[in-house]
């Protein structure tokens, strides 16, 4: 399976999916242009992972800014990852947050509440 | 000009314009203004209250870009609405607003929306808005559905919601609102 590699714009994150350690990096901020447009190759990849690799799968998000089209988007993945879970399969989150960043860590602390697999914020 | 009373709204009240722009609400636009946002004002504004004026202003200049029934082609001949947008503020709040005109069709169920939303606590606007992030956004949605929902929650305040009439055009005024607290200076 290739990896998925996009650089990160002033509008779009930064993407590092890497199928061979399962470490999957966002970083950077998103209001693209079409949400949509962006957002379902990481999705399609992510499922694509799970049923041909079948490995642990650990998300690195290092986020300064999602519009709102962004976060549901997030969201969907994170459900993918919470499917994958509750099927046997090993996942771990870890979000990152600027110290003063309150916006970022309270997102994060809403998507931990609806998961069950480790999801550790952390302050930087 | 009259002098701001006491007694007059917040909006009415003396402010100070940051940032005005009518045109077209198109993504570049947004890129641009963002950048502006993050080069201009980081010490007019805390970190904090930056972040939500970066997400409100994205929201409305999206959504105006989305939905507005004045439009306008691009190059590459897709119809961009546009619209105006204000970024002021006074000793106690950051007000942004956005104006833009709708079709009549789309009075009813925005009114609906907007009065609905504004009607809930905090409790009940974050079950809905975690609700809306697992059902497939409308068709009619263009984005994720959620943004007024989110900017009401992130300014912790009602959206300010007011119909104009003008020869035969109406133009809705969505304001975005921030309380500002003592110590943000």
């Amino acid at each position: 399976m290739d990896n998925l590699t996009l650089a990160k714009t002033k509008n779009t994150l930064g993407v590092s999916f890497d199928s061979s350690t399962g470490i999957l990096d966002l970083t950077g901020s998103s209001y693209p242009e079409n949400t949509a447009e962006f957002f379902r190759p990481l999705i399609t990849w992510i499922q694509t992972y799970f049923l041909e690799v079948t490995g642990n799968l650990n998300l690195n998000v290092k986020i300064d800014y999602l519009n709102s089209s962004s976060i549901k988007y997030l969201s969907d993945m994170v459900d993918k990852l919470e499917n994958y879970h509750k099927g046997g399969g090993k996942v771990e989150i870890n979000w990152y947050h600027k110290e003063d960043d309150e916006d970022i860590m309270e997102m994060g602390q809403e998507i931990k509440e609806d998961v069950s697999f480790p999801f550790n914020i952390i302050s930087v | 000009m009259t002098e701001p009373q006491e007694n007059d709204p917040p909006w009415k009240r003396s402010e100070e314009i940051l940032y005005e722009y009518e045109g077209i609400c198109d993504n570049k636009l947004l890129v641009k203004f963002t950048e502006h946002l993050l080069n201009s004002f980081e010490q007019v504004l805390t970190p904090q209250e930056l972040k939500i004026v970066m997400f409100c202003s994205n929201e409305l200049l999206q959504n105006m870009g989305f939905y507005s029934a004045e439009r306008e082609e691009l190059d590459d001949k897709v119809a961009v609405g546009k619209g105006s947008y204000r970024l002021a503020i006074n000793d106690s709040e950051i007000l942004l607003t956005s104006v833009n005109m709708i079709l009549p069709q789309q009075l009813d169920k925005l009114t609906e929306k907007i009065n609905y939303y504004n009607s809930l606590n905090a409790e009940e606007l974050k079950a809905l808005y975690k609700q809306k992030l697992r059902t497939e956004s409308p068709e009619d949605s263009k984005g994720g559905g959620i943004g007024i929902l989110e900017i009401i929650r992130k300014t912790k305040n009602p959206v300010r919601f007011t119909i104009n009439y003008q020869e035969n055009k109406i133009y809705v005024t969505l304001q975005a609102i921030i309380r500002r607290t003592t110590d943000n200076g």
